[in-house]
C-alpha cells in the first residue's frame, strides 16, 4: 500500500493539468465550437449514465483521461460518439477536459454491492486453471485504479464495462498495454464479463 | 526405523527449474518419476496474488519466499583458518525453497554465457600464454563447449519465453543485439522489452562512447506467449515487484508459468512436498546409488525412496553438501588441492555506481520489472584485450530499472544525516532522481574457496550445515576496480550531477545483499580426480547419480547463472535420454 500511495503522491501534482480545469469546465458545461457539453452524457461531476453505457469519469486520473481522448481521436479506440468529439477538440481542449473530470473525487457508489461468487473470484483471484490475471492484479486494491496506466474500475456502471470486454474482444478497443485487456477479454466468456462488471460496480472502495 | 517405499525409476532431490526441465524430457522415457520438495506447493493463484504479493516488509524485507534460517542454514567464513559461524539472518545471498525454487523469486535476467567462459582456462592460455592467469586462481576448462550447449539454451529460452534481441544469428551480427555474444541458432522467441528511461540516457551515454548497448534478455515477457509445452504466459505488466517476489501477471517465466502445468499431467510422474531428503543411500561398495531418504516433514516420519536414478537437483552448494553427506566422492581440502566434492565455490562479483541527478531528471523508477535494463557487454569475460591489466575476467555494466520499491530504496548521497528531518528531506529530493549502474562481474575460482559440511553446526535434522568458505581472489577485486571505473565515466557522460562509485572490496561479507549466484561445489570436467561429476553432471564415483543446476559451474561467468543452469538441465536431459536410458548404471565418460 505504501508503494500505491507514493506512486500517486508522485504522480499527483501535474502542473499542466492544473491551468487546464477551468478552461475543461467551461467545455464540461458549454461545449466547445459544435461539440456537446460532456455534462449532457457524463454529468458536471463526471457520473455517466449507467443505462446509456456513458462511463463514470469521477475517480479516474487526468493522464487516463487524456490518453482515452487521445486514443478516440486517433485509430486505437473507435467510438460512434467519442470518436468525432475528441477529433474537433484541440489538444489543449482535451487536456483541459481531461483536467477537470480528474479533478472530479469519486463520489458514492451508484448501485448496492452484487454478490457474486464467480465475479469476486475473478477479480480478486484470477483463474489458475486458464492462466488468468485477477483485475486487481493490475487495477489495484479494491480495483481502485493504479494510475497512470490503469484506471479505476470499481463503482463502474455495469453496462459500460461490459461493453468495453465487447470493445476489447471486437478490435475496437485496442489502446491496452501489451495487448493485456484484448488477450483476458478473449478468454473471457460473455456471461463471465457480465458477473465481473456486475461485481466491480457494486464493490466498495475507500 | 524408516519406511520403506515402492521402488521409482527415478527420483529428484528438490524440485526447481532443472528438475521440472528434466521430468519434463523424460515423458515417453517409460521411467516412474518421483520430484521430493522440502517445501511447500505454490501456484500463481493463490499464492502470488494482488495485493498481499506486494508486501515489501513481508517479501522483501523478511524474505517471505526464501529458505527459513531458523531450520537449515548455512555456515559462514572468509578463509580456512577461521572458524565458521551459522549465517542466522539471510544476507549476502537468499536461496528459496518451496516448489519452484529460487526460480520463483528471480528477477529474469536471462543471459548466455560467452564461449570463452566454458573453456576458461584453455582459452587464456591460448591468447595471451600460460603464465597469464594468476596463480591465486583454480580455474577450469568445463568440459564441454558452447557449441555443444547452443542447442540446450535455445530449448530452453523458448521453454521461457525470453524476450529479447539477437546481436548474433549463426556468425551475422545483427544490429540492435548482443554483438558480443556468442552465435546464436536462433532470434528470441519475444521482441525485446522497450528501455526505461534510465536505460535510454544510459544506452545514449555507452553510444557516445563507442560501446553497443542493448535490451537485457528478459523472463519478464513484452507479450502473450505460448511455449513449446504448451503453457501460457501473460505480458509483464511493469509493477516492479520482481525479484523477491512471486509474479501476480503470469508474466515471469518461473517452473509454474513454464513447464509443471505440462508436468502436472503427466502420467508417469508424481510430486511430494514437504519432502525433506536427508540422504542418498549408497551401496556397500559405494558404487551404487539405492534411493534417497527423507523427512515427511509434515508427521516428521522418516522414508526411504528407493529409486534407479537419482538427480540431485537442491540448490548449489546444497547438491554439493547432499554429496558429502552420502559419501559419494571424495571431500576436497584446500590444504592439498585435492578431492572432488565442494572445490570452486564462487558467488559473482558486483560492484556499483549511484548517480545522483538533478530535480529536472524524473527516472519514475517505479514503474520497473527485474529484467528491465540496459546493457553494455563490452567489458565482458574477455569481450576485451587484457594485455597490461593484471587481471582475468569482466563484467557487464547495466543500467536496471527494477521497481524502487520504498521501504528498500531511499538513495542519499555520503554525508545525508542516518534518520531524522535532514534524512527524509534527502530521500524526497533524491527519490526520483537517482539511478544505479550494475557491474555484473565474474567470480573466479581460487583453492582456498570451498564447501565442506561444518564440524559444529547442525541444522534442525541433526546434519551438519554446509560451510561455506569464501572470499574475493585479488584478481576478481581489480577486475572490479577497473569495470567500476568504466561505469563512472558512463555515469559521468548520462550528465549525473554526484557520481559514488563503490568497487567491490575485500572481505566478503554475508550482510549486505549481494546475488544468490552461488556456484561450484559439485563441479564438471574432465579430470576424474578433480572434479565431482563428468561433462553430463553425472557422478564419476556413483554414475547413478546425476547432479544439476550451478553446482556444476567450475567458476562463475560474467553473467547471471540462470540461463546456463537451464540449458545444462536439457543436455543432462539428452544424455540421460538418449545414451544412459539404454545401458543404465554405466559411466558416459569412462572415468
Amino acid at each position: 500500500m505504501r508503494a500505491l500511495l507514493l506512486t500517486v503522491a508522485l504522480l499527483a501534482p501535474l502542473p499542466a493539468f492544473a491551468q487546464d480545469a477551468s478552461r475543461g469546465r467551461e467545455i464540461a458545461e458549454n461545449g466547445a465550437g459544435d461539440i456537446a457539453p460532456c455534462a449532457s452524457c457524463h454529468g458536471m461531476d463526471g457520473r455517466g449514465v449507467g443505462a446509456a453505457q456513458f462511463p463514470r469519469l469521477d475517480g479516474q486520473h487526468p493522464s487516463y483521461l487524456l490518453k482515452q481522448l487521445n486514443d478516440y481521436a486517433g485509430e486505437a479506440r473507435r467510438n460512434e460518439i467519442m470518436t468525432p468529439i475528441a477529433q474537433a477538440l484541440s489538444e489543449a481542449d482535451r487536456q483541459a477536459v481531461a483536467a477537470w473530470y480528474g479533478a472530479q473525487r469519486f463520489g458514492e457508489a451508484t448501485t448496492d454491492p452484487r454478490p457474486s461468487e464467480l465475479g469476486e473470484r475473478l477479480v480478486m483471484q484470477g483463474d489458475q486453471s486458464r492462466g488468468l490475471q485477477a483485475c486487481v492484479n493490475c487495477h489495484g486494491p479494491e480495483a481502485a485504479g493504479l494510475p497512470p496506466l490503469f484506471p479505476r474500475i470499481s463503482g463502474q456502471h455495469a453496462e459500460y464495462a461490459q461493453a468495453q470486454f465487447q470493445a476489447w474482444r471486437e478490435g475496437a478497443r485496442r489502446n491496452d498495454v501489451a495487448g493485456v485487456m484484448r488477450e483476458i477479454s478473449g478468454r473471457l466468456s460473455e456471461a463471465e464479463s457480465a458477473e465481473i462488471s456486475a461485481y466491480l460496480e457494486g464493490l466498495r472502495s475507500r | 526405523m524408516a519406511r520403506t517405499l515402492p521402488k521409482k525409476d527415478i527420483v529428484f532431490v528438490g524440485f526447481g527449474f532443472t528438475a521440472a526441465v528434466i521430468a519434463r524430457e523424460l515423458r515417453e522415457s517409460g521411467l516412474s518419476i518421483v520430484g521430493l520438495e522440502r517445501g511447500r506447493p505454490r501456484d500463481t493463484v493463490p499464492d502470488f496474488q494482488g495485493p498481499s504479493m506486494h508486501d515489501e516488509l513481508g517479501f522483501a524485507v523478511r524474505h517471505g519466499l526464501m529458505q527459513d534460517v531458523a531450520k537449515e542454514t548455512v555456515t559462514v567464513r572468509n578463509t580456512p583458518d577461521q572458524h565458521a559461524l551459522p549465517m542466522r539472518q539471510l544476507g549476502s545471498f537468499l536461496p528459496g525453497t518451496d516448489l519452484g525454487g529460487a526460480g520463483v523469486h528471480w528477477n529474469g535476467q536471462t543471459f548466455r554465457f560467452q564461449a570463452a567462459d566454458f573453456e576458461l582456462r584453455s582459452h587464456h592460455e591460448r591468447r595471451y600464454g600460460r603464465d597469464f592467469v594468476p596463480e591465486e586462481l583454480t580455474i577450469r576448462d568445463w568440459g564441454l563447449t558452447y557449441a555443444e550447449l547452443e542447442p540446450s539454451y535455445d530449448r530452453f529460452e523458448k521453454l521461457l519465453g525470453i524476450s529479447g534481441k539477437a546481436g548474433n544469428l549463426n556468425g551475422q551480427l545483427q544490429p540492435g543485439g548482443n554483438q558480443h555474444e556468442a552465435p546464436r541458432s536462433s532470434e528470441y522467441p519475444n521482441p525485446p522489452t522497450a528501455p526505461a528511461y534510465l536505460g535510454a540516457i544510459f544506452a545514449k551515454a555507452a553510444m557516445e562512447l563507442g560501446y553497443s548497448p542493448f535490451q537485457v534478455p528478459s523472463a519478464n515477457l513484452t507479450r502473450a506467449y505460448t511455449n513449446p509445452e504448451g503453457v501460457r504466459l501473460e505480458p509483464c505488466m511493469v509493477c516492479g515487484y520482481c525479484e523477491r517476489f512471486g509474479c501476480e501477471h503470469f508474466a515471469k517465466s518461473s517452473p509454474q508459468t513454464t513447464v509443471l502445468p505440462a508436468l502436472r499431467e503427466q502420467p508417469n510422474f508424481e510430486l511430494r512436498t514437504h519432502a525433506h531428503v536427508l540422504r542418498v543411500n549408497l551401496s556397500e561398495d559405494r558404487r551404487h546409488a539405492t534411493g534417497v531418504t527423507y523427512v515427511d516433514v509434515n508427521t516428521g516420519e522418516e522414508l526411504i525412496q528407493p529409486a534407479e536414478i537419482v538427480v540431485l537437483s537442491a540448490f548449489a552448494y546444497n547438491n554439493a553438501r547432499l554429496m558429502l553427506l552420502s559419501g559419494i566422492g571424495t571431500p576436497y581440502d584446500p590444504a592439498t588441492g585435492e578431492g572432488q566434492v565442494g572445490r570452486n565455490y564462487c558467488y559473482q562479483t558486483m560492484s556499483a555506481v549511484t548517480l545522483f541527478f538533478d530535480e529536472d531528471v524524473n527516472l519514475n523508477q517505479f514503474m520497473g520489472a527485474g529484467a528491465l535494463g540496459t546493457v553494455i557487454d563490452d567489458y565482458s569475460g574477455d569481450n576485451f584485450d587484457h594485455t597490461g591489466l593484471g587481471f582475468v575476467g569482466g563484467a557487464y555494466i547495466a543500467a536496471y530499472t527494477t521497481g524502487a520499491r520504498p521501504i528498500e530504496f531511499h538513495p542519499v548521497p555520503p554525508g545525508t544525516p542516518r534518520w531524522g528531518a535532514a534524512w527524509k528531506q534527502a530521500v524526497a529530493r533524491h527519490y526520483n532522481h537517482t539511478g544505479g549502474l550494475q557491474c555484473h562481474g565474474q567470480s573466479n575460482a581460487r583453492r582456498g574457496n570451498y564447501v565442506s559440511l561444518d564440524p559444529t553446526y547442525r541444522d534442525a535434522y541433526g546434519q551438519p550445515l554446509a560451510r561455506i568458505t569464501f572470499d574475493f581472489p585479488e584478481n576478481d577485486l581489480r577486475m572490479s576496480r577497473f569495470v567500476t571505473d568504466r561505469a563512472v565515466e558512463i555515469a559521468r557522460r548520462m550528465g549525473a550531477r554526484q557520481i559514488v562509485a563503490a568497487p567491490r572490496t575485500a572481505p566478503w561479507s554475508v550482510v549486505p545483499y549481494q546475488t544468490t549466484h552461488n556456484t561450484g561445489g559439485a563441479i564438471m570436467g574432465a579430470d576424474p580426480t578433480e572434479t565431482a561429476v563428468n561433462r553430463f553432471g553425472q557422478s564419476w564415483n556413483v554414475p547413478n547419480v546425476f547432479v544439476t543446476g550451478a553446482a556444476l559451474f567450475p567458476q562463475n561467468a560474467t553473467y547471471n547463472p540462470t540461463d546456463t543452469v537451464g540449458a545444462l538441465a536439457y543436455w543432462t536431459a539428452a544424455a540421460l535420454k538418449d545414451q544412459y536410458l539404454r545401458a543404465p548404471g554405466r559411466p558416459l565418460v569412462p572415468a
